[in-house]
């Protein structure tokens, strides 16, 4: 808006009298001679105004933020918490600037984000399992069984940690991303190989960590909130395991996955109007599923309908989400023209 | 055109604001109607800039929190005038109706309001 504001002119000492006339000198939120119960009270409206601005961007919030902040307290100076309607315009205008936002990108760059959150949610689900299987190992389930502690739960804990690390610097540091997924996929071959288990039976997992690896971005850095994505799924069974083992029934932790995930999936429909990102990586994760599934019958040379017809609706939605997500990024490249 | 976006235009008609001196104003010229939230407001003047309606004029320390006027450009300008031709000929449209020799004819009476 700078370049904006030279190529137009204006004269600034005019307009910034004009601005100094409406800024009514009681409303100083700063005042060094405010009421202490005032300083409180603006404290409280602050606090809050500033967790309203947590929908917004980052980016934005540190080109508006202060702005924003200073004439909510405006509006709200006989207020200890801004009004309802101020709590309703601030979340869909935090919605829009997340619009906005990805508009700026080009297509290439919210799909690569897109597939990478799908594959960090792929990965995040599957090692949850694994995660799972090595609390199994070292947690006492029921009376009169201990179930011994080999190198398979060993083996399982160190892959799930590189596979977590690969998830989490391949947003944070690319590089050494791209060295724990080709470390993570190496384990995952190795696993299969020691545990007598098919490769096929760990495709996606290694197709999942070689495209974290390969699509981890060198130039530049995608929002690190996409990694709640795959928190949420890794924590699933943390969170079994601290409500204690068995409390709930043996099969509690899968239920919580698959309930977190489709949590993620109905969030994602929601959210597609605003960015179809989340959407299209959910169902990278299920189409990513949908194959892996798929390629375990084919040695047993089975042929499931009803994956076939999952296959094909999953299609069906990654390429009507990988549409609107064009749609989107498309529209801001043609306004900022 | 939206009649917040309206109003948030007329309110720069007479000089360069800053966001909430922007809301008290289109609450005044609007009679109390338009009372823009403050979300409202910022995503009403980053789509106005965006469309060339409106653009940043001054930024101050208030408070120790930076202030920004806005101010009206000549493309908001003619936006808003042929906006309010728009509604005034629309107006018109009614308004004329009313009191139109045809409108006798079908046994309406003319409103006074």
């Amino acid at each position: 808006m700078a370049s904006e504001d030279e190529r137009r002119g204006g004269d600034h000492r005019e307009l910034a009298s004009e601005s100094e006339r409406l800024a009514d000198p009681d409303r100083d939120l700063a005042g060094a001679d405010r009421d202490p119960a005032d300083a409180v009270r603006m404290t409280h409206l602050e606090r809050r105004a500033r967790l309203l601005l947590r929908v917004y961007p980052a980016v934005y919030r540190r080109e508006r933020g202060e702005e924003i902040i200073g004439t909510l307290l405006e509006t709200s100076a006989d207020r200890t918490g801004p009004r309802l309607r101020d709590v309703c315009a601030l979340f869909v205008g935090g919605l829009k600037a997340i619009a906005a936002q990805n508009r700026q990108r080009t297509v290439g760059a919210n799909l690569r984000v897109a597939v990478m959150a799908g594959l960090a949610i792929y990965t995040a689900f599957w090692f949850a399992t694994y995660i799972d299987g090595v609390v199994l190992g070292f947690v006492w389930i029921g009376p009169g069984s201990a179930p011994p502690i080999g190198w398979t739960t060993w083996a399982a804990a160190m892959t799930a940690l590189l596979a977590g690390a690969t998830v989490i610097l391949a947003w944070t540091a690319p590089r050494v991303g791209r060295l724990a997924g080709a470390l993570a996929a190496g384990a995952v071959i190795v696993f299969a190989v020691a545990n007598h288990d098919t490769l096929l039976a760990h495709l996606g997992q290694v197709l999942g960590l070689a495209g974290l690896a390969a699509l981890a971005p060198r130039a530049w850095h995608p929002s690190r909130h996409w990694l709640w994505l795959p928190g949420v799924l890794a924590v699933s069974p943390l969170v079994e395991l601290a409500l204690g083992y068995g409390w709930l029934g043996y099969t509690w932790p899968r239920y919580a996955l698959e309930f977190s995930l489709l949590a993620v999936a109905a969030a994602g429909i929601l959210w597609t109007w605003i960015d179809a990102r989340l959407m299209f990586a959910v169902l990278t994760f299920f189409a990513l599923t949908a194959v892996q599934m798929a390629v375990m019958e084919i040695p047993y040379g089975l042929v499931d309908p009803v994956m076939l017809l999952v296959l094909l609706v999953t299609t069906t939605l990654t390429l009507a989400s990988g549409w609107l997500l064009r749609r989107q990024s498309a529209r801001a490249i043609r306004a900022s023209q | 055109m939206r009649e917040p976006t309206y109003f948030v235009l007329a309110a720069l008609l007479d000089g360069p604001l800053h966001g909430y001196a922007i809301i008290k104003r289109a609450e005044e010229l609007s009679g109390g109607r338009v009372r823009l939230a403050t979300g409202t407001l910022y995503t009403a003047l980053d789509r106005l800039a965006d469309e060339g309606y409106v653009r940043l004029v001054s930024e101050e320390t208030v408070a120790g929190r930076i202030r920004r006027s806005y101010g009206l450009t000549d493309d908001g300008a003619s936006a808003l005038r042929a906006e309010a031709q728009r509604m005034a000929e629309a107006a018109r449209i009614v308004n004329g109706a009313a009191t139109s020799p045809r409108a006798s004819q079908l046994g309406r009476r003319p409103r006074t309001a």
